[in-house]
This record gives structure tokens, C-alpha cells and sequence, in this order.
């Protein structure tokens, strides 16, 4: 079976001949991939998930092509992203942190949103062109409009302006909204099968924002946005928020996400949310990145991996991946047992997999 | 009377609503109360929402809001409290080397400042060995450490270590809290406590200032 169709069945909840499988290579760390791709012997990201059997590809987003060791970050060094956000790298060369919120410093009338590159759209189309025939091709608009706002204003300052400051929350939600709707749609045109959306909306215990909060300012934008897609053309919308959110999972299938991602199971029981909502959503992602893909041996990585398609896999409507990017010190082993292990025991009809 | 207005202030506080604390706050002080009693009044509406929270009606934004409108207060009360009030205890608080997250660590410090609580705040990305320096220097009894990246988990061990080479182990009591803290962790690290949130934190905490009495 080719991965799109592998991967549109299990959206359909059909059995498809195996549970489809997904990466997160540029959203955290690259170190353990470009071990694991050294260890199979590929010179490319995209040999790299042909080998690991990955059924779905992104475009519009950070493009890897040739496996390269991370360069090195030097310490203190301060980097300004399109929206003007500065981050300053950290004494382990490894993360960021922010130092500069822009709309703490200018009025958001005279506050101008970045505009999408010349070339943005011309290397998305070229991509879902070369993959959207076997793949299924996903168009990335992460940080849909909280985690921009926040950034744009930091988080404190984000918060305190959801209760007290209502016509700047609106007004700024309004443009992201605008501009939102600008980007998915031309990722519908260029035929893309799937929008990512996603704002962090939980922590680890519970949601990091009121659902009322949410009711009040999100729900209704990204209603808009998801009616407006899903009007330009046949898409899916998928859908990422870290962290617990069971309180408003009912809420985010009826404003149409077909796809929840990744729903840590460090926060969030995926056996339980693939009870009470399996047969509406599909759930994508699953396998802990905080405890087992990066303290786990591979034997504790094969254990998830097959109490996962045993608890979720039935019926379709999964999608298997780590539920984040890898920390830098995660064993590569761990990368090669996740994806063995889903294609040996995600094959349909599900047998109960031996455990290992 | 008297109480009505304080009833009432605890009340806008619990209700999150700001314009109606400051407002409250003036009337109370206009009215002579006892700025000591206005501010257990604030402190009894902190207790309050900390319930609310663990009881999963208020989240992270209520918190959030809560230290936002208690920082505002307690700017306008500090200057009329009559007498330096006694500290319910000293903290030093970082969040960990390897790791910048501080919404955690900031939501626990004003949870801990409207507590009454004396917070020595090192930042973030704090080597194990300033935490004890600092509680050297301010006769902490207490040190709280800030952990949301799993990478940075093991670096909270070390803070334990360095206070065992202080020789100052036997009367500082070690907290991890975020995302990344774990119940094993006291027995593989030798903390003392490991909470995921804030509220819980606060608590363990405030047993521990009680109990000691000199934290």
C-alpha cells in the first residue's frame, strides 16, 4: 500500500496494512537523527524516512535536505526571527531563550507582520509536486495565533492582557487570523492534504489557559480558519498542543481538527482519549519524548510502541510518532526500536503483539 | 463593616478582577483598617484560589493574574505596614542550569511572596552552586529549583551534592518543581520534594516554614 493511501485510511478510521507512521526531525534537536541516519547508512532526510517507513511529509517550514552535523551555536549570540522576536543562545549552545518582545516596545497600529518570502510558496509547491502523489503532504502553520501572540508579547504580560486588556487581545488575534487565512489557504491551492495548526495550550498537570480564555479568544478564530480551509478544498486540519488538554478536546472536534497531535502520554492518557474520542479524531504522535524515547532503553521504547497500537491502533485513526522533537542526548537506538517495532507489530489485522 | 470591605476584597481577588481590588484597597485603607488585616484578607483570597486551582476550576492564566493583581497590592500596602512583618520564611528559587523556562518559577514566587515568604530569585540557567552560595548568604532554609526540560533532570541532583560539600545539607530542604520534576527524585537525587505544580509546591513549603520556624 503507498503511505497516502496508508495514511488517508487510518484518517478515514479504516484498517489500513499497517499503523502510519510520522517524524519529528526539525522540531526539536537534530543530534539523534543524524546519528540514526549515520547509523543507516543515508546522506539525506528524505532517505532517512524512506528508510525509518515515514507515510506523511511537511512543507512550508525548515526544508533539511542533506544530513549535516548541527552546527554549533555560539553562546550569547543573539538571533531576530521574521517577526522581529530576539533569542539569545544559551551557555550550552544548544537552546534559546527570548530577550525581546516586540509589542512590548511598539504600539501594534504601528507593528507590521512580516510578509511571507518571495519564494515561500514556489519551494512548498515543488515539494508537495514531488511528494504528494505517494505522500500524504501536510502544510505547516504551527503557532497558529497564542504561541505567536505570547511571543510577540510575552507570556506574562499575554495573560494578564486576556483579562484586562480585551481590544489589544482581539485586534492582534484579529490580524494573525488575516494572516493565517492568507497562508492555509494558498496551501490548499497548492493541493497540500493537511493544514497543521497548533498553539500550546497545555502544561503538564493542566491547561495552561483557562477554557474559558479559550472559548472567549481562540475558539471562534480558529473556527474561522478551520470553516474557511476546509471551504477552499478537501483538507484535514491537524491540530498539536503539548500538554494536557483534555478540557477542551470535545470542543476542538466540533470546530472541525481531525487530527490530534501529539497527545503526550506523559499528561494525557492516549488509551482514554482514544476511547472517548477514537471514533471522531485520529489520534498522532503518542510515544514519550520526556520519559522513554530519552531515558528508556529500547526494550521500555518497544513496550510503548506495541501497548500503543494495542490500545489505539484498533479500527484506524492512529498515526505513530514521537510526541515531540528529541532532546539532544536521546539514544539514536531508541529512533530505530520506534519505528522496527510499529512496522513489525502496527500490521492489520492487529494480533496482540508479543511483548518483547 | 470593617469586614464586609475585606470580604469583599477577597472576593474581587478570587474573582480576578484588578480594578476592583485597587479600588477595594483604597476603601480599606481610607476606612483605617489594619494594613496587617488587609493583607490576610489578600493572603486568605490567594489560599483560595489555590484550592480553585487544584480543584481544576482555575489553571495556569488564574495564577497567572492572581500574583499580577497580589504584586499591585502588595506595592501599595508594604510602605504601610507599621512594623517590619515577620517573614514566613526564606527561599532561594532558579530554575536550573541547562534549563530557561520560567513561567513556573515565576508563578511560584509570587504564590510565595503573597504568602509572606522572603524569595531570593537567582534567574534562570543557575549552576548548583550559586542556589547553595545564596543560601549561605540570606540563611535560606529552603531552596526551590525550577525544572521543565527532562534534559536539565539531572542537573537537579547536583544541587543536593553541592549542599552536602556546603555541609549545609542537614538544614536546607531542596524542592524541584515543573514539568520535569518526578517523585523518584527523592529517593535517586535525595531531594526532599518533587511537585508538578505550583499550588502543591506552595503547600509543601509552607509546612516546611511552619514546622521550622526559621526558614
Amino acid at each position: 500500500m503507498e503511505p497516502r493511501e496508508r495514511v488517508l485510511r487510518a484518517i478515514g478510521h479504516e484498517e489500513p496494512d499497517r499503523v502510519p507512521l510520522d517524524d519529528t526531525i526539525e522540531w526539536g534537536h537534530l543530534h539523534p537523527w543524524v546519528k540514526a541516519a549515520d547509523y543507516l547508512g543515508v546522506k539525506t532526510y528524505e532517505k532517512l524516512r524512506e528508510k525509518l517507513g515515514i507515510d506523511l511529509r511537511r512543507v512550508g517550514w525548515v526544508d533539511l535536505e542533506e544530513i549535516k552535523p548541527p552546527a554549533d551555536r555560539s553562546p550569547g549570540t543573539v538571533t531576530e526571527d521574521e517577526w522581529g522576536v530576539k533569542s539569545e543562545i544559551t551557555a550550552d549552545g544548544v537552546h534559546s531563550r527570548t530577550i525581546y518582545h516586540p509589542l512590548q516596545h511598539i504600539p501594534l497600529d504601528e507593528y507590521k507582520f512580516p510578509s511571507v518570502k518571495a519564494d515561500f510558496f514556489d519551494k512548498a509547491e515543488k515539494l508537495i509536486k514531488k511528494w504528494r502523489e505517494k505522500y500524504f503532504v501536510q502544510g505547516v502553520m504551527y503557532s497558529t495565533f497564542f504561541e505567536i501572540a505570547r511571543s510577540l508579547r510575552g507570556f506574562n504580560t499575554f495573560i494578564i492582557d486576556l483579562y484586562v486588556n480585551p481590544n489589544f487581545v482581539n485586534e492582534l488575534l484579529d490580524r494573525l487570523l488575516e494572516y493565517r487565512l492568507e497562508i492555509g489557504k494558498r496551501f490548499v491551492e497548492l493541493g497540500v492534504d493537511c493544514v497543521q495548526l497548533g498553539d500550546d495550550f497545555g502544561a503538564q498537570t493542566g491547561m495552561l489557559v483557562h477554557p474559558d480564555l479559550w472559548r472567549k479568544y481562540f475558539k471562534p478564530r480558529m473556527k474561522r480558519l478551520i470553516d474557511e480551509l476546509k471551504k477552499a478544498g478537501d483538507v484535514y486540519v491537524w491540530y498539536h498542543s503539548d500538554g494536557n488538554i483534555e478540557p477542551i478536546i470535545p470542543e476542538l472536534i466540533e470546530i472541525g481538527i481531525d487530527i490530534l497531535n501529539p497527545v503526550q502520554p506523559d499528561c494525557m492518557d492516549p488509551s482514554k482519549i482514544k476511547e472517548l474520542y477514537g471514533e471522531r479524531i485520529t489520534l498522532h504522535g503518542t510515544i514519550s519524548v520526556q520519559e522513554t524515547m530519552q531515558f528508556g532503553s529500547e526494550k521500555d521504547v518497544r513496550q510503548e510502541v506495541i501497548k500503543r497500537i494495542e490500545t489505539c491502533g484498533y479500527g484506524g485513526g492512529l498515526i505513530i510518532a514521537p510526541a515531540h522533537g528529541l532532546q539532544p542526548s536521546t539514544p539514536f537506538k531508541n529512533i530505530i526500536a520506534l519505528y522496527e517495532t510499529a512496522k513489525k507489530y502496527g500490521r492489520y489485522p492487529l494480533r496482540r503483539g508479543k511483548r518483547e | 463593616m470593617g469586614c464586609k470591605v475585606l470580604d469583599s476584597l477577597k472576593e474581587a481577588l478570587v474573582q480576578l478582577d484588578a480594578a476592583k481590588v485597587e479600588e477595594l484597597l483604597q476603601e480599606s485603607l481610607s476606612s483605617h483598617l489594619d494594613p496587617m488585616e488587609i493583607l490576610n484578607a489578600l493572603r486568605s483570597g490567594m489560599e483560595e484560589i489555590g484550592r480553585l486551582f487544584e480543584n481544576g476550576e482555575y489553571f495556569v492564566s488564574e495564577l497567572v493574574m492572581a500574583g499580577e493583581i497580589m504584586k499591585g497590592a502588595l506595592e501599595v500596602l508594604k510602605p504601610r505596614l507599621k512594623t517590619e512583618r515577620e517573614s514566613t520564611g526564606r527561599i532561594v528559587l532558579g530554575t536550573i542550569i541547562g534549563d530557561l523556562h520560567d513561567i513556573g518559577k515565576e508563578i511560584i514566587k509570587s504564590l510565595l511572596i503573597s504568602a509572606g515568604f522572603e524569595v531570593y530569585d537567582l534567574g534562570v540557567d543557575v549552576p548548583p552552586e550559586k542556589f547553595v552560595e545564596k543560601a549561605l548568604e540570606t540563611g535560606a532554609g529552603i531552596i526551590g529549583v525550577s525544572a521543565l526540560l527532562s534534559t536539565s533532570i539531572a542537573n537537579t541532583a547536583d544541587v543536593v551534592k553541592a549542599l552536602e560539600k556546603a555541609g549545609i545539607r542537614d538544614r536546607v530542604k531542596v524542592i524541584v518543581g515543573g514539568a520535569a520534576a518526578r517523585q523518584w527524585m527523592i529517593e535517586k537525587y535525595g531531594v526532599d520534594a518533587a511537585v508538578n505544580d505550583a499550588v502543591r509546591g506552595l503547600e509543601i513549603i509552607k509546612e516546611w516554614a511552619k514546622k521550622n520556624g526559621t526558614a
